[in-house]
């Protein structure tokens, strides 16, 4: 399991493989948050930006 | 060892559930991040990661289409082809491809002007719903009920750019039991469809927008209604299938083709992501 804290509440956050541009929902606070950084154990979220115009299936 | 290549945007459960798929099939998955990397497309020059195939998942479907293109222009086969996700990437061309090929679709209006567009709605009748040609997730899709506001929603599309002033205008089909279904094409076969169903008050099933699934039977109807649609559209792909059921039966909404499976899988306990992969290294072959 690799950790890191949420950008936005300071939650701590667990992911099991984790991959660059993952995507996940901060269980405290509700941002939705993207891996940015994976080093080791330690992963680096950033706040994921509103969707553009263009997105979906 | 096989290579699968990944274009992504986001690594979503869907993606992930892809990428573990891919290794437990013993191929090599390779997330290609759409943002750290440039192309050469004028040049020979050719730092695309190399892989044996390329899987589209991109959710930003404009970076999606043009990558693809690249690929293919390079050489690579990408799944769906550009040809294809063109088509589904724009509800205009894929409303002309269904017409074209004999699908029952809901009556179609195109305008590019909002009086002309009034116009249409006369003929089509409210309510009608109105659609931008690009986009998803149900994002401004709305509901259409008289004049007046068909007016003041066209006027606010065309501040909202040009992406907008192309007024989809189509006839409102009343949900029978305020469902829609979505089948999943893999290459030649649907493996699975589930059943969504909107939120009270709610024209939209989509599950984005707090729209439930139901697993449904995949019936001979579905099955051969969803084979031509995808085949309508380029088909050799993976394709989900929007249908929507009226009183007149069933007619196809759209056809997507990066298509989403993280409300399917659980639901219906069809190894969505599985079957994707199991497809994308036969066409290796
Ligand atoms: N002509 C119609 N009559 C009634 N309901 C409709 C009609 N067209 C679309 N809808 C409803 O609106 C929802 C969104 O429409 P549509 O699928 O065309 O847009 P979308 O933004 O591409 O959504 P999706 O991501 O589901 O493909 C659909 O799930 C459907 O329930
Ligand atoms: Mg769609
Ligand atoms: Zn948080």
């Amino acid at each position: 399991m690799a950790k890191g804290n949420c950008p936005e509440c300071d939650a701590k956050i667990e992911i099991e493989d984790p991959v660059i541009r993952e995507v996940t929902e901060c269980p405290e606070c509700g941002a939705e948050l993207e891996v940015v950084e994976v080093k080791g154990d330690k992963i680096k979220f950033s706040v994921v930006e509103l969707s553009g115009e263009d997105w979906g299936e | 060892m096989v290579t699968i290549g990944l274009i992504c945007d986001r690594v979503r459960w869907d993606e992930k559930e892809l990428i573990k798929a891919v290794r437990k099939r013993g191929a090599k998955p390779l997330i290609i991040d759409q943002k750290n990397i440039f192309f050469d497309i004028t040049g020979c020059s050719d730092n695309i990661p190399e892989a044996d195939i390329y899987l589209q998942r991109s959710v930003s479907t404009l970076k999606g289409l043009y990558i693809s293109k690249i690929l293919e222009e390079k050489g690579h086969t990408v799944i769906n082809s550009f040809e294809s996700s063109r088509i589904c990437a724009d509800k205009l061309l894929t409303t002309l491809a269904l017409a074209k090929a004999g699908i029952p679709t809901p009556r179609t209006l195109v305008a590019f002007d909002i009086e002309s567009g009034l116009e249409a709605l006369e003929q089509l009748r409210y309510p009608a719903v109105i659609k931008p040609v690009i986009g998803s997730w149900g994002r401004f899709v709305a509901l259409l009920k008289d004049r007046q506001t068909a007016r003041s929603i066209m006027e606010e599309r065309v501040f909202m750019g040009a992406l907008y002033q192309t007024f989809y205008i189509q006839e409102y089909i009343e949900k029978i039991d305020k469902k829609d279904i979505r089948s999943f094409v893999v290459g030649d076969r649907v493996i699975a469809a589930i059943y969504r169903v909107a939120v009270k008050d709610e024209l939209r099933t989509n599950t984005a927008l707090g729209g439930r699934a139901e697993p449904c039977p995949i019936t001979p109807e579905i099955e051969n209604l969803s084979l031509r649609a995808a085949e309508a559209v380029g088909g050799n792909g993976v394709y989900g299938i929007d249908i929507l059921i009226g009183d007149k039966g069933m007619v196809v909404n759209e056809v997507n083709h990066t298509v989403e499976f993280h409300t399917t899988v659980p639901v219906t306990g069809i190894d969505v992501p599985g079957l994707i992969i199991d497809y994308v290294l036969e066409r290796v072959k």
